[in-house]
């Protein structure tokens, strides 16, 4: 594997009051999707900020695309989407990205060139030279999405790039992300989604309380945890079921979906034993499968339900 | 560069291509007009006639001669204002004179018709003009200008009567009594300049003023341009590919250069109207000659390069301040708050040039002209006056291109730091920890 494309080495950031990221160290290789995963407040913004030369590390640092540059001087390769969406309201789509790709370093014509090559893959041609705040919420997003492409850098930065999209743009953007990804680009985003992240990235880093949980390859998250799970879909006698399912002598622990479930076998517990009591007690299924546990699993495992979904905090919450 | 040309460029359009930018541009020359025009459309055309009574009691020719002269008057006063007198004369022997005058008082003020109606009644006597004075009764003695140019009248009219009873005949009595002038023109560096004094320190004062209102106007542009960004959150991507120092540099550069657009293309208009003063005038109804004598300033081109080079550096200097002002803020409401210590920096600097005017090489006016927030005002008004050394008025160009550099440094220190602080006001401590903050 070659050179990491950013390296962050042991990054701590406190703000007033609280810790927003401790002791982070991460590598992401180039090519291919990394996932910065985490609950909302986990210091997975910061992260990216500090990545990107907007706030400054207190501990630690942060080297990015291999050099000693800060992202500021770098940033004709790199492509950035921020959490918090800001345009320019009152500028026409266009006259928007042209300007977004000439920070970056393109001629006013090429940028205009680039700018209305994205907007036609983005179905947003139309829309070309409306005003912003003419725009729905969707659109502006994906005109910002087009913002953080249009100088062709060779890494992405996306902060929440799918959040308060419908299913339809979110789709275009996710297309977008995988085929980028495919033509040699670094992606990495973060997400609060670990169905998502699960679905499209090669890595993924969980970070929760601003630390790293877990890091690696997605498959290599997953290895330690092995056939211990199993995933059940119901047609019938649900509550049935449920007995067994408390049976701690069998499982563990239970995700509750309603018409399905994902369940942690006990240890010993082989999973044949559990098929054959729900069959034996009439429990209709049209699932049951042994498989490698969901990210969302892994993570409620690694650090705790509790944890999950609390912010990065130095100090207890109060009441 | 290409960034900072990037940044100036989005900001000047965003500026220049609104509404409001286009309506208020056509408006200034249209307001120019009205002032040069409305004076003329109002006194010029008809100009400002005066029906007199010229009630003569006074023995010999005083009393025809006083007629002819109000008569013969076509006097240009104000430039614009033309007064014609329509006399008639009543001769009243000595005794009869209190009658006759009280008869004709209740004429005065009579009747609809302006054109027509008595505005007023001149008394002369022998005795009033043997003691130097001479009675008028009328309606329009509350205004100032008519009374005005009636006495310089009279005046002349009265030196005649008398130099002629004095035994001088009345051609020479005729040339005492015409006026002359002084023409001023400076001399700076024992050079003449062709340029008049009072003109130069007019400009000077004009020019501080319109810096003023210029520094007030985009001041409050630059700092809502640094608002918004931060309102909008755009800055995230901004502050990740653009330096704030250029970020600020390119929004003080861009703003400032549509107000100064927008002051050129008025400056522009005025002095075309100027050029063609007279043939507008003309077909505003106003004689030729008078048209023509209608006087603008002119100076040096020593003078123009100052107020020029003090103009730029004041503006720029006060918009940096503006834009470190805004950078503090996370709102509109504050920055109104947070600008009014610079509001008060203006009218120091504004206060100061009407101070240097009285005392241009006082210590004082001397030591503002090394301050940058001060000398843009100071030094054009003090140089109008009597000319500096060119080393002073270079090293105080240069004090205040670093002052403005310098604020507009600081002002991306607090930036870079403020832009991500939103939500909370910083204290003055925390402002001086960011400064400092590498």
């Amino acid at each position: 594997m070659s050179e990491p494309v950013i390296v962050v080495d042991r990054v701590t950031k406190r703000f007033a009051g609280h810790t927003a990221v401790r002791d982070l160290s991460l590598a992401v290789p180039q090519g291919g999707i990394f996932g910065l995963l985490g609950p909302n407040g986990a210091g997975k913004s910061t992260t990216i900020r500090m990545m990107l030369d907007i706030i400054e590390p207190d501990e630690g640092k942060i080297s990015i695309l291999g050099g000693a540059l800060g992202a500021r001087d770098l940033s004709t390769r790199i492509g950035f989407l921020p959490e918090e969406r800001g345009l320019y309201k009152k500028m026409k789509v266009l006259d928007q990205l042209v300007f977004m790709g000439e920070i970056r370093g393109l001629s006013a014509g090429h940028a205009r060139e680039r700018a209305t090559w994205w907007l036609g893959q983005l179905g947003l041609s139309a829309w070309t030279g409306k005003k912003i705040e003419d725009l729905s919420k969707g659109m502006q997003q994906k005109v910002q999405f087009a913002g953080a492409l249009v100088h062709d850098p060779e890494l992405l930065i996306l902060d929440e790039p799918f959040s308060g999209l419908d299913p339809v743009n979110s789709q275009i953007l996710e297309e977008t992300v995988v085929r980028l990804s495919r033509s040699g680009h670094t992606v990495l985003f973060s997400t609060h989604n670990m169905e998502q992240a699960e679905k499209m990235c090669d890595r993924v880093a969980i970070i929760a309380r601003g630390q790293k949980v877990v890091d690696g390859s997605v498959a290599e998250v997953k290895a330690g945890y092995g056939d211990r799970y199993v995933a059940l879909a119901f047609t019938h006698d649900r509550a049935v079921a449920e007995r067994i399912l408390a049976d701690h002598s069998l499982v563990a622990s239970v995700k509750d979906d309603g018409a399905s479930a994902e369940v942690e076998l006990a240890p010993g517990a082989a999973g044949e034993v559990l098929l054959r009591a729900l069959v034996q007690a009439g429990v209709g299924m049209s699932r049951f499968e042994v498989i490698s546990p969901s990210l969302r699993t892994i993570f409620i495992a690694k650090v705790g339900a509790e944890a999950a979904t609390a912010p990065a905090s130095e100090e207890p919450a109060h009441a | 560069m290409h960034k900072l040309a990037a940044i100036i460029r989005r900001e000047f359009l965003a500026r220049v291509r609104t509404k409001a930018f286009l309506i208020s541009t056509l408006l200034g020359p249209i307001f120019f007009i009205a002032i040069f025009a409305l004076p003329i459309l109002i006194f010029g055309k008809g100009s400002a006639k005066i029906n007199l009574v010229v009630l003569d009691a006074a023995s010999g020719d005083l009393g025809s001669r006083a007629v002819a002269a109000i008569s013969q008057v076509n006097v240009t006063k104000l430039d614009t204002v033309h007064y014609v007198y329509d006399v008639t004369r009543v001769v009243a022997p000595a005794d009869r004179l209190i009658a006759v005058r009280d008869s004709l008082i209740k004429l005065v003020d009579v009747g609809g018709n302006a054109a027509t109606r008595y505005d007023g009644i001149l008394v002369i006597t022998d005795s009033g003009f043997q003691q130097g004075r001479l009675d008028y009764l009328g309606s329009n003695v509350s205004s100032m200008q008519d009374m005005d140019g009636l006495e310089r009248l009279l005046h002349g009219v009265v030196l005649q009567e008398r130099l002629i009873r004095a035994g001088v005949t009345p051609e020479s009595a005729k040339l005492a009594e015409s006026t002359f002038a002084m023409n001023t023109i400076k001399i700076t560096h024992g050079a003449l300049t062709g340029e008049s004094g009072e003109m130069a320190f007019m400009v000077g004062y004009v020019m501080s003023f319109i810096l003023y209102f210029a520094i007030l106007v985009s001041g409050i542009q630059i700092m809502s341009a640094v608002v918004e960004e931060k309102s909008t959150r755009i800055m995230e991507v901004l502050i990740s590919s653009v330096r704030p120092f250029d970020l600020l540099l390119g929004k003080v550069i861009g703003v400032g250069g549509a107000v100064l657009l927008q002051l050129a293309i008025w400056a522009g208009s005025a002095t075309i109207l100027s050029v063609f003063r007279a043939p507008i005038a003309g077909s505003m109804g106003m004689p030729a000659p008078q048209a023509a004598n209608i006087s603008m300033p002119t100076i040096s081109p020593n003078m123009l390069i100052i107020l020029l080079a003090f103009f730029l550096l004041g503006f720029f200097l006060f918009a940096s301040a503006y834009a470190a002002v805004g950078s503090m803020c996370n709102s509109t409401q504050e920055t109104q708050q947070f600008a009014q210590p610079l509001t008060v920096l203006v009218l120091i600097g504004f206060f100061g040039a009407l101070a240097a005017i009285k005392h241009p090489d006082a210590p004082a006016a001397q030591i503002m002209s090394f301050i940058p927030f001060t000398s843009p005002f100071v030094v054009p008004v003090r140089y109008a006056i009597s000319p500096l050394p060119w080393t002073e008025v270079i090293g105080s160009m240069l004090v205040t291109l670093a002052g403005g550099l310098a604020v507009i440094w600081i002002a991306g220190r607090i930036y870079r730091i403020g832009v991500l602080a939103y939500g909370k006001r910083p204290t003055p401590k925390e402002i001086f920890r960011w400064i400092r903050a590498s």
